[in-house]
């Protein structure tokens, strides 16, 4: 009989504390500090922070670690403070949708930053038509995105660009092949790629291989693209050891060099050439538009010597966060924290940052920025001109 | 990897639970094994890490798992340890996070003949698996320890009336599975890569070998095991370009086979003769 | 509101899908780990063919038919196989129907799943969605409550008891296991439409072994055949995760601390209250 009246408070209990919790916590709360009332203005980040593309939330979230007390001490006369609250996206749908819940409803977030994942702002898309929250992704490239609400943009290159551009420079071949990993990043440049390289009637696409999200095993595969005997084969996996295995299980098969290698953003890095750099010797690698402004460079080394190696995201990604973070920050500071109106001005105006001079979102979910083609020479890759 | 069947049996065979940890505690050693190489410490001190996760974890799971097997209750001991793999799965991702490492830098060296290529880790896997195919076949069939397993199984209380302990027998044959399941972890990932994730489904398949060959035979759980690593990748190899099947409809391909193995054998491809009260 | 709204919302959808599995587990001894692959069929039947054009209501029937034929997959399964096995083969489905889901990107969208899944006119806010839900859980609840003092229920209680006492009074014991496979099968599927209802995209992420181990805690947790206990178990279940969110953990691990303390209530509790999970030894 104790038990069992035990057992009742704790249920009784249970929703108290969690309603107590809840109380807790406001939206935007306003303090005294030395006579100043200091606005806190609270921005909503969803990134995956665990799974296999957690690392890479992590340095986002190092970005923004970073350079958010940069930004508050700009408009702290202005008595403005932003505040990141993080909630981990998963790069999954289903936990993001959670998290813009939470973030929008408990936390009162306004602004979400994020997805870093395409899946991620997808599924947030639909949930920002109401003008609950304006979502800005620094880092979700699929083509989908377009239109998919008026809430959501990205300040990511799109895969239409990326796939397009491959296909382009595969032209030249009469058998290609590609191998790509079952994630939404790579499968969005699959789609692109193979519908694009239709308008080559010369070229045929022998092979067209998936291998499941963070898989390591690809010799029965690569046997199989082999026995098709391709000129060129496109490398489609995601950033991570996944490449590197990917090169370094390519490299074990010595009787076989009768082709041209070509990749994206996850052999950008020289860590992952270097794993097969017999292999990377004259690879073509289409990713974004060099980041090479001294400033980006020297920030970029900055939020390493202090938080840790950015080598995941790259030097794209992590100018795309800061351009999301000035951008956005600029505008609540200039109108408010109402999605609407900074909606309003971020379609009407163009502003200047680290991936462009000219981020755009006039006509388009996506800022406007091209790809770029680069040739792997020594393990680095080097810009085409 | 699918060579995790033979711990699978022996555990099974003194117990009558599958151990569906099994999996992540191969995958614990073998991070046992990145955590000392990556700290820089010498290989033998690194592996002998690996071995104490082993059997750290063996004990562990017969300390859960050895009242469930001795009330005979093996649908607990299943929850059990389906509910202990998801504890160190979880754990290996908060410590070491759950981005794929690589325990080999570099091109792993190969043996070739002609168009046929395999890593040293591969040799070394097969031989392996081969070697302990017939070790264990020869021990549980042809000597008294392997007939001691047999009878425990059929009956604890009888065997400890012949003053067999069946709890000592048990605690050992965890520490030997646990110990031959961390093996087959390192060599699997240093041919491949190594992440939390892998070891669930990897046991989930050893498990249809195990149901496929005839839980109560390990030469047909070996011969399962190798049928279905080989059909799958001949049904994906063999498929035509305008057809051609992804390795991800592999473990789709396994269960359908299971399944139909299943309705028509249900006992499994070879059952060992028993007697019937 | 919002976010309190989403949590009844996700206590309903615990609740109903657990309901399907305390049957199984709880009462009858049956470790049905099939669920999530009902949920999800479910849920992608529903989408499939409300995205081709098809109304509402005959999306439900076809989501609905297309998860009693898979039970009866799964009932055959269950009559051929030992209980062990059985429980295995329907863990290996949650694995195989994921790799389909991924696969077969042309109709189920793969990894990038479906956005944008629109809610039905009746429900398109999220309150109303909230108590529609809670409405549900309420008639699935008083369902099971209904099935536990008839015949049906004495009958389930009895199998896990002495299945041959019962066979010897005339109820066949394998029309009541796959009895019991149907009807946790509907719950999931359910479950599945009006979590889908919610959260408005799908993808393959929707089911898989994190439901599966979250509806067996609350299952296991709720041992006796009571409906309060699973009203309770739930409860529980469903808030833990968001107090642990409310502590202001790392994000790193609070994922991975979900699953570790789900599977650490569930250690604990079957070793602690194993035997009421188990066949009750009555002594005469």
């Amino acid at each position: 009989m104790n038990k069992k009246k035990n057992m009742w408070k704790v249920v009784y209990l249970l929703p108290l504390v969690f309603a107590l919790t809840l109380a807790g916590c406001s939206n935007q709360s306003q303090t005294a500090k030395n006579g100043q009332t200091e606005t806190v203005v609270k921005l909503g980040v969803v990134v995956p922070l665990s799974g296999e593309a957690g690392a890479l939330g992590e340095e986002m979230q190092k970005v923004i670690d970073y350079y958010l007390p940069q930004i508050n001490a700009r408009y702290a006369k202005q008595g403005l403070k932003f505040v990141a609250v993080y909630e981990d996206g998963k790069c999954s749908g289903n936990d993001a949708v959670s998290a813009y819940q939470k973030l929008t409803d408990i936390d009162g977030a306004k602004f979400i930053i994020g997805g870093l994942c395409s899946s991620e702002t997808l599924a947030m898309a639909p949930l920002s038509k109401n003008a609950s929250a304006l979502v800005l992704s620094p880092g979700s490239s699929n083509p989908a995105i377009e239109g998919a609400s008026p809430y959501t943009f990205t300040f990511s290159y799109s895969d239409d660009m990326i796939g397009k551009k491959l296909a382009t420079a595969m032209s030249t071949f009469k058998r290609v092949a590609i191998i790509t990993e079952q994630n939404d990043y790579n499968i969005g440049i699959q789609k692109v790629w193979l519908e694009a390289i239709k308008n080559y009637p010369d070229v045929k696409v022998v092979a067209n291989e998936t291998f499941e999200k963070g898989g390591a095993d690809f010799r029965s595969i690569l046997e199989k693209v082999k026995a098709t005997n391709p000129d060129a084969i496109l490398l489609n996996p995601n950033a991570g050891v996944t490449p590197r295995n990917l090169l370094k299980q390519l490299a074990e098969i010595k009787d076989w060099n009768n082709y041209k290698l070509f990749g994206q953003v996850a052999f950008i890095s020289p860590e992952v050439l270097q794993s097969a750099p017999e292999k990377t010797e004259g690879m073509i690698v289409v990713d974004s538009p060099s980041m090479s402004a001294p400033e980006l460079l020297t920030l970029k080394s900055q939020i390493e010597a202090t938080k840790g190696t950015l080598a995941d995201i790259g030097s794209y990604f992590t100018a795309s966060t800061i351009d999301t973070l000035n951008v956005v920050t600029s505008l609540i500071a200039e109108l408010g924290n109402d999605p609407k109106a900074v909606r309003e001005a971020l379609v009407s105006r163009e502003f200047k940052g680290y991936i462009s001079d000219n981020i755009n979102f006039k006509n388009s979910n996506f800022p406007g920025v091209g790809a770029a083609v680069y040739n792997v020479k020594n393990g680095a890759v080097e810009l085409q001109k | 990897m699918l060579l995790l069947a033979v711990p699978l049996y022996l555990v099974y065979s003194v117990s009558r639970i599958y151990h569906l940890a099994l999996g992540a505690s191969g995958m614990a050693a073998a991070y046992g094994l990145y955590f000392g190489l990556s700290k820089g410490w010498p290989l033998g001190l690194a592996i002998f890490l690996a071995i104490a996760v082993a059997v750290s974890l063996s004990l562990i799971s017969y300390w859960l798992l050895e009242s469930a097997a001795r009330k005979k209750q093996t649908m607990l001991g299943l929850l059990i340890s389906l509910a202990l793999g998801i504890v160190i799965e979880s754990l290996i991702s908060i410590i070491f996070g759950t981005d794929a490492k690589s325990l080999v830098n570099g091109v792993l060296p190969i043996i070739s003949w002609g168009a046929l290529y395999i890593t040293i880790p591969g040799v070394i896997t097969i031989l392996a698996g081969i070697l302990l195919a017939i070790i264990f076949v020869l021990l549980i069939n042809k000597t008294p320890w392997g007939r001691n397993l047999v009878g425990i199984a059929e009956n604890d209380h009888l065997s400890a009336s012949l003053n067999i302990n069946a709890s000592k027998i048990r605690c050992g044959v965890f520490i030997a599975a646990g110990l031959l399941a961390g093996f087959i972890g390192i060599m699997t990932v240093m041919n491949t890569a190594l992440a939390p994730q892998t070891g669930f489904p990897l046991v989930i398949l050893a498990f249809i070998a195990l149901l496929i060959g005839g839980i109560t035979d390990i030469r047909g759980t070996i011969i399962a095991t190798y049928l279905i690593a080989l059909i799958p990748e001949l049904i994906i190899n063999l498929s035509s370009s305008e057809w051609s099947l992804s390795t991800n409809w592999k473990m789709v391909i396994v269960f359908i086979l299971a399944a139909l193995v299943l309705i028509w054998r249900p006992k499994g491809l070879f059952i060992s003769k028993s007697r019937v009260d | 509101m919002g976010y309190l709204f989403t949590q009844l919302a996700r206590y309903s959808e615990a609740a109903i899908m657990s309901t399907g599995a305390h049957l199984a587990v709880a009462v009858t001894n049956i470790f049905f780990l099939g669920i999530p692959v009902m949920s999800t069929l479910a849920a992608y039947t529903l989408v499939i063919t409300q995205n081709k054009g098809i109304p509402l209501i005959w999306s439900l029937f076809l989501s609905l038919f297309s998860v009693l034929l898979t039970s009866l997959i799964f009932v055959l399964a269950y009559l051929k196989l030992s209980a062990d096995s059985f429980t295995v083969f329907t863990l290996a489905s949650v694995l195989a129907f994921d790799a389909v889901l991924k696969s077969w990107d042309s109709v189920t969208g793969g990894v990038l799943g479906i956005a944008g899944i629109i809610r039905p006119n009746f429900i398109l806010t999220l309150s109303r969605l909230a108590w529609f839900q809670f409405g549900l859980t309420l008639i699935v609840l008083l369902a099971e409550y209904i099935i536990l003092k008839t015949w049906l229920g004495r009958a389930l209680l009895g199998m896990k008891e002495n299945k041959y006492i019962v066979e010897s009074s005339g109820i066949s014991t394998k029309r009541l296991g796959a009895a019991v496979i149907i009807i946790s099968s509907f719950f999931a599927a359910l479950a599945g439409i009006v979590t889908v209802w919610r959260i408005q995209f799908l993808d393959p992420g929707f089911g898989g072994l994190v439901l599966l181990i979250q509806i067996m805690t609350i299952a296991v947790v709720a041992a006796k055949p009571k409906i309060r206990w699973l009203a309770i178990s739930t409860l529980i279940i469903v808030l833990l995760p968001e107090i642990l969110r409310l502590l202001n953990l790392p994000p790193t691990i609070i994922g991975h601390l979900r699953n570790l303390l789900y599977a650490l209530i569930l250690l604990i509790i079957i070793r602690k209250i194993s035997s009421n999970l188990l066949p009750q030894k009555r002594f005469i």
